[in-house]
Protein backbone atom coordinates (compact mmCIF):
# COMPACT_ATOMS: atom_id res chain seq x y z
CA UNK A 1 0.00 0.00 0.00
CA UNK A 2 2.66 2.47 1.05
CA UNK A 3 4.50 1.46 -2.60
CA UNK A 4 1.14 2.41 -4.49
CA UNK A 5 1.10 5.68 -2.52
CA UNK A 6 4.31 6.43 -3.62
CA UNK A 7 4.09 5.85 -7.31
CA UNK A 8 1.10 8.18 -7.01
CA UNK A 9 3.07 10.99 -5.67
CA UNK A 10 5.98 10.91 -7.56
CA UNK A 11 4.21 10.22 -11.43
CA UNK A 12 2.65 13.55 -11.39
CA UNK A 13 6.08 15.00 -10.33
CA UNK A 14 8.39 13.30 -13.07
CA UNK A 15 5.75 13.84 -15.98
CA UNK A 16 6.17 18.29 -14.53
CA UNK A 17 9.78 18.27 -15.26
CA UNK A 18 9.80 15.79 -18.37
CA UNK A 19 11.54 18.65 -20.25
CA UNK A 20 12.81 17.97 -23.55
CA UNK A 21 16.74 18.84 -24.14
CA UNK A 22 16.35 21.81 -25.64
CA UNK A 23 14.04 23.12 -23.55
CA UNK A 24 16.51 22.11 -20.59
CA UNK A 25 18.90 24.47 -22.57
CA UNK A 26 16.75 27.22 -23.33
CA UNK A 27 16.06 27.85 -19.46
CA UNK A 28 19.47 27.28 -18.23
CA UNK A 29 19.61 30.41 -20.30
CA UNK A 30 17.76 32.38 -17.72
CA UNK A 31 19.75 31.02 -14.77
CA UNK A 32 22.73 31.98 -16.86
CA UNK A 33 21.37 35.29 -17.56
CA UNK A 34 20.90 35.39 -12.99
CA UNK A 35 24.38 34.84 -12.86
CA UNK A 36 25.71 37.29 -15.17
CA UNK A 37 23.19 39.83 -13.23
CA UNK A 38 24.99 39.25 -9.83
CA UNK A 39 28.34 38.95 -11.74
CA UNK A 40 27.53 42.17 -13.06
CA UNK A 41 26.97 44.24 -10.09
CA UNK A 42 29.30 42.35 -7.96
CA UNK A 43 33.00 42.12 -9.48
CA UNK A 44 34.63 45.50 -11.18
CA UNK A 45 33.18 46.18 -14.21
CA UNK A 46 36.04 49.87 -14.63
CA UNK A 47 39.47 49.90 -14.21
CA UNK A 48 40.86 53.28 -14.18
CA UNK A 49 44.53 53.25 -15.39
CA UNK A 50 46.69 55.72 -16.34
CA UNK A 51 49.18 54.53 -19.02
CA UNK A 52 51.36 56.10 -20.76
CA UNK A 53 49.22 55.16 -24.34
CA UNK A 54 46.37 57.31 -22.79
CA UNK A 55 45.84 59.72 -25.27
CA UNK A 56 44.16 62.54 -22.87
CA UNK A 57 47.03 61.56 -20.50
CA UNK A 58 49.53 64.56 -19.25
CA UNK A 59 52.20 61.80 -19.51
CA UNK A 60 53.48 63.00 -16.71
CA UNK A 61 55.34 61.55 -13.51
CA UNK A 62 52.16 60.99 -11.58
CA UNK A 63 50.39 59.44 -13.98
CA UNK A 64 52.31 56.60 -14.06
CA UNK A 65 52.55 56.26 -10.50
CA UNK A 66 48.79 56.23 -9.61
CA UNK A 67 47.89 52.72 -9.07
CA UNK A 68 45.26 50.84 -11.09
CA UNK A 69 41.48 51.21 -9.55
CA UNK A 70 38.41 49.45 -10.20
CA UNK A 71 35.14 50.58 -9.78
CA UNK A 72 32.74 47.93 -8.92
CA UNK A 73 29.28 46.73 -10.38
CA UNK A 74 27.62 48.17 -7.61
CA UNK A 75 28.83 51.74 -7.47
CA UNK A 76 29.02 51.70 -11.50
CA UNK A 77 25.37 50.76 -11.73
CA UNK A 78 23.74 52.65 -9.08
CA UNK A 79 26.37 55.38 -8.51
CA UNK A 80 27.34 56.74 -5.05
CA UNK A 81 30.70 55.46 -5.59
CA UNK A 82 33.92 57.42 -5.83
CA UNK A 83 36.83 57.88 -8.39
CA UNK A 84 40.04 59.58 -8.79
CA UNK A 85 42.20 61.59 -11.46
CA UNK A 86 44.47 63.99 -12.22
CA UNK A 87 43.06 67.14 -14.31
CA UNK A 88 45.68 69.76 -15.17
CA UNK A 89 44.47 73.39 -15.85
CA UNK A 90 45.36 75.75 -18.45
CA UNK A 91 47.63 77.86 -15.88
CA UNK A 92 49.52 74.29 -15.20
CA UNK A 93 48.36 73.10 -11.55
CA UNK A 94 48.24 69.26 -11.89
CA UNK A 95 45.47 68.12 -9.13
CA UNK A 96 44.23 64.89 -7.87
CA UNK A 97 40.61 64.85 -7.59
CA UNK A 98 37.85 62.52 -6.72
CA UNK A 99 34.36 62.37 -7.95
CA UNK A 100 31.12 60.21 -7.25
CA UNK A 101 29.48 57.95 -9.77
CA UNK A 102 26.07 58.64 -11.20
CA UNK A 103 23.25 56.65 -11.57
CA UNK A 104 24.13 54.15 -14.92
CA UNK A 105 21.05 54.53 -16.93
CA UNK A 106 22.75 52.06 -19.39
CA UNK A 107 23.65 49.28 -17.07
CA UNK A 108 19.84 49.93 -16.15
CA UNK A 109 19.22 49.18 -19.61
CA UNK A 110 21.96 46.26 -19.72
CA UNK A 111 19.84 44.23 -17.11
CA UNK A 112 16.51 45.16 -18.35
CA UNK A 113 17.23 43.84 -21.82
CA UNK A 114 18.73 40.79 -20.41
CA UNK A 115 15.55 40.40 -18.46
CA UNK A 116 13.34 41.14 -21.23
CA UNK A 117 15.42 38.13 -22.90
CA UNK A 118 14.66 36.12 -20.16
CA UNK A 119 10.95 36.89 -20.14
CA UNK A 120 10.71 35.77 -24.22
CA UNK A 121 12.72 32.51 -23.23
CA UNK A 122 10.36 31.32 -21.06
CA UNK A 123 7.43 32.78 -23.38
CA UNK A 124 8.96 30.52 -26.02
CA UNK A 125 10.02 27.62 -24.13
CA UNK A 126 6.63 27.44 -23.07
CA UNK A 127 4.32 28.19 -25.86
CA UNK A 128 3.35 27.33 -29.54
CA UNK A 129 4.20 29.14 -32.67
CA UNK A 130 6.05 31.55 -31.61
CA UNK A 131 9.55 30.46 -32.78
CA UNK A 132 10.10 33.63 -34.79
CA UNK A 133 10.72 35.53 -31.74
CA UNK A 134 13.84 33.34 -30.66
CA UNK A 135 16.17 35.31 -33.25
CA UNK A 136 15.30 38.32 -31.20
CA UNK A 137 15.85 36.79 -27.81
CA UNK A 138 19.35 35.77 -28.98
CA UNK A 139 20.10 38.99 -30.33
CA UNK A 140 18.63 40.48 -26.95
CA UNK A 141 21.04 38.36 -25.06
CA UNK A 142 24.04 39.34 -27.28
CA UNK A 143 23.49 42.84 -26.77
CA UNK A 144 23.22 42.80 -22.88
CA UNK A 145 26.65 40.68 -23.30
CA UNK A 146 27.95 43.71 -25.36
CA UNK A 147 26.73 45.84 -23.50
CA UNK A 148 28.04 44.40 -20.30
CA UNK A 149 31.33 44.79 -22.32
CA UNK A 150 31.09 48.25 -22.96
CA UNK A 151 30.85 49.35 -19.59
CA UNK A 152 33.83 51.77 -19.92
CA UNK A 153 31.89 54.04 -22.58
CA UNK A 154 28.79 54.08 -20.53
CA UNK A 155 31.13 54.81 -17.20
CA UNK A 156 32.25 57.94 -19.08
CA UNK A 157 29.20 59.34 -20.52
CA UNK A 158 26.73 59.18 -17.15
CA UNK A 159 29.22 60.36 -15.30
CA UNK A 160 29.63 63.52 -17.94
CA UNK A 161 33.66 62.75 -17.99
CA UNK A 162 35.05 65.22 -20.65
CA UNK A 163 32.07 67.24 -21.11
CA UNK A 164 31.89 70.33 -23.41
CA UNK A 165 32.14 72.62 -20.04
CA UNK A 166 35.62 70.93 -19.66
CA UNK A 167 36.79 72.98 -22.89
CA UNK A 168 34.81 76.07 -22.64
CA UNK A 169 37.41 78.58 -21.67
CA UNK A 170 35.16 80.94 -20.44
CA UNK A 171 33.39 78.62 -17.37
CA UNK A 172 36.67 78.73 -15.28
CA UNK A 173 34.81 76.84 -12.69
CA UNK A 174 35.26 73.69 -15.29
CA UNK A 175 37.57 74.25 -17.53
CA UNK A 176 40.60 71.39 -17.61
CA UNK A 177 43.42 71.08 -20.05
CA UNK A 178 44.27 67.52 -19.39
CA UNK A 179 42.61 64.55 -17.59
CA UNK A 180 44.62 61.66 -17.29
CA UNK A 181 41.77 59.42 -16.65
CA UNK A 182 42.07 55.92 -18.91
CA UNK A 183 39.26 53.73 -18.29
CA UNK A 184 38.85 50.39 -19.97
CA UNK A 185 37.13 46.47 -18.66
CA UNK A 186 37.72 44.86 -15.62
CA UNK A 187 37.90 41.23 -15.37
CA UNK A 188 34.40 41.59 -13.95
CA UNK A 189 33.02 43.40 -17.33
CA UNK A 190 34.28 40.26 -19.61
CA UNK A 191 33.00 37.25 -17.20
CA UNK A 192 29.71 38.90 -16.71
CA UNK A 193 29.15 40.16 -20.61
CA UNK A 194 30.95 36.34 -21.40
CA UNK A 195 27.84 34.59 -18.92
CA UNK A 196 25.14 36.87 -20.83
CA UNK A 197 27.18 35.61 -24.37
CA UNK A 198 27.03 32.37 -22.87
CA UNK A 199 23.18 32.49 -22.61
CA UNK A 200 22.72 33.49 -26.14
CA UNK A 201 24.93 30.72 -26.74
CA UNK A 202 22.56 27.80 -25.02
CA UNK A 203 19.26 29.45 -26.04
CA UNK A 204 20.48 28.96 -29.83
CA UNK A 205 21.87 25.33 -28.77
CA UNK A 206 18.31 25.32 -27.18
CA UNK A 207 16.36 26.45 -30.44
CA UNK A 208 18.08 24.60 -32.37
CA UNK A 209 17.84 21.22 -30.61
CA UNK A 210 14.22 22.24 -31.09
CA UNK A 211 14.27 22.70 -34.45
CA UNK A 212 14.42 26.31 -34.56
CA UNK A 213 11.65 29.11 -35.69
CA UNK A 214 10.65 26.00 -38.88
CA UNK A 215 9.34 23.94 -36.79
CA UNK A 216 6.85 26.07 -35.01
CA UNK A 217 4.46 23.09 -34.63
CA UNK A 218 6.96 20.83 -32.44
CA UNK A 219 4.33 21.17 -29.22
CA UNK A 220 0.78 20.49 -30.96
CA UNK A 221 1.37 16.88 -31.21
CA UNK B 1 25.65 21.75 3.86
CA UNK B 2 22.87 20.78 1.07
CA UNK B 3 23.03 22.05 -1.98
CA UNK B 4 20.54 24.95 -2.07
CA UNK B 5 22.64 26.35 1.29
CA UNK B 6 25.63 26.10 -1.81
CA UNK B 7 24.16 28.34 -4.04
CA UNK B 8 22.44 30.65 -1.84
CA UNK B 9 26.30 31.08 -0.59
CA UNK B 10 27.55 32.19 -4.02
CA UNK B 11 26.37 35.39 -4.62
CA UNK B 12 27.15 36.08 -0.92
CA UNK B 13 30.49 35.30 -1.49
CA UNK B 14 30.89 37.20 -4.68
CA UNK B 15 29.02 40.09 -2.83
CA UNK B 16 31.81 39.43 0.00
CA UNK B 17 34.75 39.87 -2.79
CA UNK B 18 32.78 43.03 -4.34
CA UNK B 19 34.03 44.42 -0.65
CA UNK B 20 37.42 44.32 -1.08
CA UNK B 21 39.12 47.35 -1.58
CA UNK B 22 41.23 49.11 -4.48
CA UNK B 23 44.57 50.20 -3.45
CA UNK B 24 42.96 53.58 -4.16
CA UNK B 25 41.17 55.35 -1.13
CA UNK B 26 38.92 57.54 -1.77
CA UNK B 27 34.88 59.19 -0.68
CA UNK B 28 33.70 62.15 1.90
CA UNK B 29 36.19 63.35 3.68
CA UNK B 30 35.95 62.76 7.64
CA UNK B 31 38.69 64.35 10.11
CA UNK B 32 40.60 61.49 10.01
CA UNK B 33 41.13 61.26 6.29
CA UNK B 34 43.56 64.47 6.61
CA UNK B 35 47.21 63.98 6.70
CA UNK B 36 49.81 64.84 8.82
CA UNK B 37 51.90 68.19 7.28
CA UNK B 38 55.39 67.61 6.93
CA UNK B 39 57.67 70.02 8.83
CA UNK B 40 58.46 72.80 5.74
CA UNK B 41 62.28 73.50 7.62
CA UNK B 42 62.57 69.26 6.66
CA UNK B 43 61.54 69.86 2.98
CA UNK B 44 63.73 71.59 0.45
CA UNK B 45 61.56 73.84 -1.45
CA UNK B 46 62.92 75.10 -4.49
CA UNK B 47 59.91 76.90 -5.94
CA UNK B 48 56.29 78.67 -5.12
CA UNK B 49 54.50 80.05 -7.96
CA UNK B 50 50.95 81.37 -7.72
CA UNK B 51 49.02 82.12 -11.04
CA UNK B 52 45.95 83.74 -10.90
CA UNK B 53 42.80 84.30 -13.71
CA UNK B 54 39.85 86.05 -14.37
CA UNK B 55 36.79 85.41 -16.65
CA UNK B 56 32.83 86.26 -16.64
CA UNK B 57 29.77 85.62 -18.56
CA UNK B 58 27.81 88.27 -18.98
CA UNK B 59 24.24 88.26 -18.26
CA UNK B 60 21.55 87.10 -20.41
CA UNK B 61 20.65 89.67 -23.47
CA UNK B 62 16.98 90.12 -21.86
CA UNK B 63 17.08 89.70 -18.38
CA UNK B 64 17.73 93.92 -18.69
CA UNK B 65 19.87 94.41 -15.67
CA UNK B 66 23.40 93.52 -16.68
CA UNK B 67 24.67 93.65 -13.06
CA UNK B 68 27.96 91.97 -13.93
CA UNK B 69 30.05 92.06 -11.11
CA UNK B 70 34.19 92.62 -12.41
CA UNK B 71 36.03 92.02 -9.39
CA UNK B 72 39.32 90.67 -10.13
CA UNK B 73 40.14 89.24 -7.05
CA UNK B 74 37.52 88.53 -4.82
CA UNK B 75 37.52 87.82 -0.99
CA UNK B 76 36.14 84.60 0.15
CA UNK B 77 32.22 84.99 1.64
CA UNK B 78 32.22 85.11 5.89
CA UNK B 79 32.31 81.10 6.82
CA UNK B 80 35.44 79.34 8.05
CA UNK B 81 37.31 79.63 5.58
CA UNK B 82 40.37 82.19 5.54
CA UNK B 83 39.83 85.31 3.24
CA UNK B 84 42.81 85.59 0.90
CA UNK B 85 43.79 87.93 -1.88
CA UNK B 86 45.30 86.40 -4.95
CA UNK B 87 47.68 88.45 -6.55
CA UNK B 88 50.24 86.46 -9.12
CA UNK B 89 53.85 85.70 -8.22
CA UNK B 90 57.04 83.43 -8.19
CA UNK B 91 59.88 82.60 -6.29
CA UNK B 92 62.66 80.52 -6.83
CA UNK B 93 65.20 78.77 -3.96
CA UNK B 94 68.98 77.56 -5.18
CA UNK B 95 72.13 76.48 -3.63
CA UNK B 96 73.90 79.10 -2.26
CA UNK B 97 70.93 81.08 -1.06
CA UNK B 98 70.29 82.07 -4.94
CA UNK B 99 67.13 82.94 -5.59
CA UNK B 100 64.43 84.03 -8.22
CA UNK B 101 61.66 86.14 -7.43
CA UNK B 102 58.45 88.03 -9.65
CA UNK B 103 55.73 89.69 -8.30
CA UNK B 104 53.18 91.95 -10.96
CA UNK B 105 55.66 95.39 -10.25
CA UNK B 106 59.01 93.48 -10.36
CA UNK B 107 61.69 90.43 -11.09
CA UNK B 108 64.66 89.94 -9.17
CA UNK B 109 67.60 87.46 -10.09
CA UNK B 110 70.04 86.98 -6.87
CA UNK B 111 73.32 85.47 -7.68
CA UNK B 112 76.40 84.35 -5.63
CA UNK B 113 79.43 83.66 -6.60
CA UNK B 114 81.06 83.53 -3.43
CA UNK B 115 84.36 81.79 -4.22
CA UNK B 116 85.50 85.52 -6.41
CA UNK B 117 83.61 87.25 -3.72
CA UNK B 118 80.93 88.70 -6.39
CA UNK B 119 77.45 89.15 -5.36
CA UNK B 120 74.98 90.18 -8.38
CA UNK B 121 71.38 91.37 -8.37
CA UNK B 122 69.75 91.73 -12.05
CA UNK B 123 66.36 93.02 -12.76
CA UNK B 124 64.56 90.11 -14.57
CA UNK B 125 62.48 92.60 -17.01
CA UNK B 126 65.19 93.62 -18.36
CA UNK B 127 68.03 91.69 -17.47
CA UNK B 128 70.11 94.84 -16.52
CA UNK B 129 72.09 94.23 -13.04
CA UNK B 130 74.66 95.11 -10.96
CA UNK B 131 77.39 93.16 -9.58
CA UNK B 132 78.66 93.75 -5.99
CA UNK B 133 81.04 92.74 -3.39
CA UNK B 134 79.18 92.67 -0.71
CA UNK B 135 76.53 89.82 0.00
CA UNK B 136 74.54 91.84 2.37
CA UNK B 137 73.37 93.66 -0.62
CA UNK B 138 71.23 90.64 -1.43
CA UNK B 139 70.15 90.00 1.75
CA UNK B 140 66.72 92.13 0.91
CA UNK B 141 65.31 91.07 -1.90
CA UNK B 142 66.44 87.45 -0.21
CA UNK B 143 63.89 88.08 2.72
CA UNK B 144 61.32 89.33 -0.06
CA UNK B 145 61.65 86.18 -1.86
CA UNK B 146 61.35 83.91 1.47
CA UNK B 147 58.62 85.54 2.64
CA UNK B 148 56.79 84.84 -0.22
CA UNK B 149 56.97 81.39 0.09
CA UNK B 150 56.45 81.49 3.88
CA UNK B 151 53.12 83.55 3.22
CA UNK B 152 51.86 80.90 0.81
CA UNK B 153 52.53 78.12 2.69
CA UNK B 154 51.02 79.92 5.87
CA UNK B 155 48.05 80.32 3.92
CA UNK B 156 47.93 77.24 2.42
CA UNK B 157 48.26 75.55 6.26
CA UNK B 158 45.27 77.93 7.17
CA UNK B 159 42.81 76.84 4.35
CA UNK B 160 44.22 72.87 4.42
CA UNK B 161 42.84 73.24 8.40
CA UNK B 162 40.40 75.10 7.86
CA UNK B 163 38.79 72.72 5.16
CA UNK B 164 39.89 69.91 8.06
CA UNK B 165 37.68 71.42 10.36
CA UNK B 166 34.82 71.84 7.91
CA UNK B 167 34.87 68.22 7.50
CA UNK B 168 33.65 67.92 11.22
CA UNK B 169 30.94 70.44 10.73
CA UNK B 170 27.82 71.08 8.84
CA UNK B 171 26.63 72.99 6.44
CA UNK B 172 24.69 75.37 8.45
CA UNK B 173 27.25 75.29 11.28
CA UNK B 174 30.13 75.97 9.00
CA UNK B 175 27.98 79.15 7.84
CA UNK B 176 27.78 78.11 4.53
CA UNK B 177 25.01 76.72 2.24
CA UNK B 178 26.26 73.42 1.03
CA UNK B 179 29.58 71.80 1.54
CA UNK B 180 30.96 68.95 0.13
CA UNK B 181 35.18 67.61 1.50
CA UNK B 182 36.27 64.53 -0.86
CA UNK B 183 39.21 62.91 -0.75
CA UNK B 184 41.45 60.53 -2.49
CA UNK B 185 44.71 58.69 -1.00
CA UNK B 186 47.06 56.55 -3.41
CA UNK B 187 49.80 56.40 -0.61
CA UNK B 188 52.23 59.16 -1.57
CA UNK B 189 50.23 61.59 -2.90
CA UNK B 190 46.51 62.83 -1.51
CA UNK B 191 43.89 65.13 -2.87
CA UNK B 192 41.23 66.63 -1.35
CA UNK B 193 38.26 69.03 -3.25
CA UNK B 194 36.17 71.19 -1.39
CA UNK B 195 32.90 72.51 -2.40
CA UNK B 196 31.60 75.68 -0.46
CA UNK B 197 28.27 77.48 -1.43
CA UNK B 198 26.91 80.76 0.20
CA UNK B 199 24.19 83.00 -1.12
CA UNK B 200 23.76 86.43 0.66
CA UNK B 201 20.81 87.14 -1.18
CA UNK B 202 22.14 89.38 -4.03
CA UNK B 203 24.37 86.67 -5.27
CA UNK B 204 25.94 83.21 -5.14
CA UNK B 205 29.59 82.23 -4.63
CA UNK B 206 30.43 78.64 -4.91
CA UNK B 207 34.68 78.15 -4.23
CA UNK B 208 36.11 74.92 -5.16
CA UNK B 209 39.60 74.16 -3.46
CA UNK B 210 41.74 71.37 -5.16
CA UNK B 211 44.55 70.17 -3.08
CA UNK B 212 47.18 68.11 -3.81
CA UNK B 213 50.16 67.20 -1.30
CA UNK B 214 52.85 64.76 -1.96
CA UNK B 215 54.78 62.90 0.83
CA UNK B 216 57.69 64.39 1.73
CA UNK B 217 59.84 65.05 4.60
CA UNK B 218 58.19 63.89 7.69
CA UNK B 219 54.92 64.42 6.39
CA UNK B 220 52.76 65.64 3.62
CA UNK B 221 54.09 68.89 1.27
CA UNK B 222 51.26 70.77 -0.85
CA UNK B 223 52.81 70.37 -4.19
CA UNK B 224 49.48 71.91 -6.04
CA UNK B 225 46.61 73.77 -5.26
CA UNK B 226 43.72 75.05 -7.11
CA UNK B 227 41.03 77.34 -5.98
CA UNK B 228 38.11 78.13 -7.87
CA UNK B 229 35.72 81.32 -7.67
CA UNK B 230 32.43 81.90 -9.42
CA UNK B 231 30.15 84.81 -8.07
CA UNK B 232 26.93 84.36 -9.99
CA UNK B 233 25.00 87.59 -10.01
CA UNK B 234 21.10 86.37 -8.43
CA UNK B 235 19.52 88.96 -10.00
CA UNK B 236 21.06 89.25 -13.69
CA UNK B 237 22.46 86.04 -14.15
CA UNK B 238 25.89 87.28 -14.84
CA UNK B 239 28.95 85.12 -13.93
CA UNK B 240 32.25 86.74 -12.76
CA UNK B 241 35.17 84.08 -12.30
CA UNK B 242 38.27 83.98 -10.27
CA UNK B 243 40.88 81.39 -10.39
CA UNK B 244 44.55 80.89 -8.10
CA UNK B 245 46.79 78.45 -8.91
CA UNK B 246 49.36 77.27 -6.21
CA UNK B 247 52.61 75.09 -7.19
CA UNK B 248 55.13 74.28 -5.16
CA UNK B 249 58.19 72.21 -6.34
CA UNK B 250 60.18 70.39 -3.45
CA UNK B 251 62.44 67.81 -3.09
CA UNK B 252 65.78 66.25 -1.24
CA UNK B 253 68.09 69.22 -2.40
CA UNK B 254 68.31 72.58 -4.26
CA UNK B 255 69.41 72.77 -7.48
CA UNK B 256 72.21 75.25 -8.90
CA UNK B 257 71.16 77.96 -10.07
CA UNK B 258 71.81 78.26 -13.87
CA UNK B 259 73.09 81.98 -14.46
CA UNK B 260 74.19 83.04 -17.80
CA UNK B 261 76.00 86.54 -17.58
CA UNK B 262 76.27 86.41 -21.51
CA UNK B 263 72.83 87.64 -21.48
CA UNK B 264 72.65 90.32 -18.70
CA UNK B 265 73.71 93.52 -18.99
CA UNK B 266 75.83 93.76 -15.39
CA UNK B 267 77.36 97.11 -14.14
CA UNK B 268 79.98 97.50 -11.78
CA UNK B 269 77.94 99.83 -9.39
CA UNK B 270 79.35 98.64 -5.69
CA UNK B 271 82.14 97.03 -6.36
CA UNK B 272 85.11 97.45 -4.79
CA UNK B 273 87.77 99.36 -6.97
CA UNK B 274 90.90 97.68 -6.23
CA UNK B 275 89.59 94.86 -7.48
CA UNK B 276 88.76 96.48 -11.09
CA UNK B 277 91.29 96.26 -13.92
CA UNK B 278 93.87 99.12 -14.13
CA UNK B 279 93.26 98.53 -18.05
CA UNK B 280 90.68 97.47 -20.39
CA UNK B 281 90.46 93.84 -21.43
CA UNK B 282 90.58 94.13 -25.41
CA UNK B 283 89.63 91.44 -26.41
CA UNK B 284 91.95 89.04 -28.10
CA UNK B 285 92.92 88.58 -32.12
CA UNK B 286 91.40 85.21 -33.49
Amino acid sequence: MENVINQEVKTPIKSKLSLRTGQWFRLSAVVLVFIAVILYLALPQITIAYQKYSNTSTAGVRDYSFPQELVYGISNFFGGGYFSYYVKSDLGAEVLVSQQTNFNGFALACVLIAFAACGLDIWLNFTKKNEKWSKLTTLLFVVSGLMAIMGPIWFLAVNKFGGADWTKATDLMNYWKYDSLYVHDAYGALVSGGVFILAAISFAIGTGLEGGDKNDTRNED
Amino acid sequence: MTRATKISLLPLAILTLAGCSTNVNNGIAKETDFVALADVSSVAISSVTLKTKTASIAATANSGKQALIQEAYLPLPQGALPTATYSAHEADFYTDDDFKYATSALSIIGHSDSKNSSYYLVNGLNSLGYVYSDAAKLASHRAAAKKLLSDDYAYLVTLYNGIKALSTKTASESGYDKVTIEYTNINATVGYNCVTVKNNGTSTTEIRYYLTLDKAGNGFVFTDVIIRQSVTNNASGGVAYSNAEYNLVHGDALEDQVFNLASMSISMAGLDLSTVPSTAIDQPAI
